[in-house]
């Protein structure tokens, strides 16, 4: 999968341009990015993606590296 | 449950909310916040507040009464009266005290308990569990009662942007096997005990108090804790997640709610809100949303509902419950 298609899924939840959303984006770089607007993160990644992050897991994923990770754990693999 | 005497359930249902609104604009003018950002972080657009002179007994009475009238219970039916508050007029006798006084439940036992935003959730499990003990308490009166205003510095905006006031009371009575509270569920996660807190005494500036909020270790609270509590409530039911028919959520922020819900697998009309339009009532919101969908006839007779609220501490609880309208009963 086209890691494109992931940060598109990340910028719409969060109401931003695609190009807001780099390979290291985090709720430490992207202002749009609070806890609130992570929680509907959560939700536009396990609906796209048809995967489930246990409630731990869903609270911790607060950077696009580490929703790569977690989705790669469930089987999804990006070729770029 | 007991087989042969049957369950406790909700009976009836009561609302107070203030007259005195505060809408968002104000807060945003006195807390220095960019207007707009109050509804677009929250999902709330005004709350009602107490007037000075009002008082925790006038509003939990108020409540109250509409819950006596819906069950059809008279006050001296009331074995037991129960108030869920942080914000009680008097540090000591308890509120329930002072309601049993003026509603004249005179055969009631009364005290408080504190479990901040989900008490009322605890009330009802502490209120049924006494009742399936002893079978001499035929109803209990359980009110979640907020006046979290005279707590709040408004140009605080951690803290001011939430909260309204309001009461909400149920009537807890006998009903048929199979009907009632079928399960509660209670749980508490420590480690950000002091993230949202009211300390007693005064400021270095010599002013009273007022609630400190760290709204980043509630979410993460909330979104990490919460969904499990009601997971482990419908389980000791003996039911799935799949059974319930509607949640009642304690009413702290909409995109929590909607967050919830998702978590759940539950679809958003499966849920009822009222934080958009009168802000978080503490302990009161469970009971305030719950006795709105009844009248709005979200919840029919033989409906699993589910209750769950999260309180500073942190406490989370759930209830899970097979609604028992009378009425419809009656016509069956």
């Amino acid at each position: 999968m086209d890691s494109g298609e992931l940060k598109h899924v990340v910028a719409l939840a969060l109401n931003v341009d695609d190009a807001e959303i780099g390979d290291d984006a985090s709720m430490d770089t992207v202002e749009a990015w609070d806890s609130l607007r992570h929680l509907y993160v959560v939700m536009a990644v396990e609906e796209a993606f048809g995967v489930t992050f246990d409630d731990g897991e869903a609270v911790a994923i607060t950077g696009l590296p580490l929703i790569r990770d977690g989705l790669e754990r469930r089987g999804i693999t990006f070729t770029s | 449950m007991d087989e042969q005497r049957g369950g406790v359930g909700i009976i009836g249902l009561g609302k107070f909310i203030p007259a005195r609104a505060l809408d968002n604009a104000e807060i945003e003018a006195q807390a220095g916040i960019e207007p707009g950002t109050i509804e677009k972080q929250t999902g709330i657009t005004r709350r009602f507040l107490v007037d000075e002179g009002g008082s925790a007994t006038e509003i939990a009475v108020a409540a109250s009464r509409q819950a006596l009238d819906a069950a059809g219970v008279d006050p001296k039916q009331i074995g037991l009266v129960l108030g869920c508050t942080f914000t009680p007029d008097y540090v000591f006798p308890a509120l329930a005290c002072d309601v049993h006084r003026t509603l004249g439940t005179t055969g009631a036992g009364a005290f408080d308990l504190m479990a901040n935003c989900t008490a009322f959730q605890v009330g009802a499990m502490v209120a049924s569990d006494r009742m399936l003990a002893d079978p001499s308490i035929e109803n209990a009166l359980v009110i979640g009662t907020a006046i979290v205003s005279r707590h709040i510095r408004w140009d605080d905006p951690n803290s001011a942007i939430y909260f309204g006031d309001g009461a909400g009371a149920a009537v807890l009575g006998r009903v048929p096997p199979g009907y009632g509270f079928l399960a509660h569920e209670v749980s508490s996660q420590t480690r950000a005990y002091e993230s949202v807190r009211l300390r007693r005494g005064t400021n270095e500036n010599g002013e009273r108090r007022a609630i400190e909020m760290n709204g980043m270790d509630v979410w993460k609270q909330v979104a990490q804790h919460q969904p499990g509590s009601v997971r482990r409530a419908v389980e000791k039911a003996g039911l799935t997640l799949r059974d319930v028919d509607f949640y009642i959520f304690h009413q702290a922020n909409l995109h929590l709610i909607t967050y919830l819900m998702s978590r759940l697998g539950a679809r958003p009309e499966r849920t009822y809100t009222n934080v958009e339009r009168i802000g978080n009532t503490a302990e009161a919101s469970i009971p305030i949303a719950l006795t709105e969908a009844v009248e709005q006839k979200k919840i029919a007779h033989g409906d699993v509902v589910v209750l769950s609220g999260v309180g500073a501490g942190f406490t989370f609880g759930a209830s899970v419950l097979r609604w028992y309208d009378p009425r419809v009963a009656a016509s069956e």
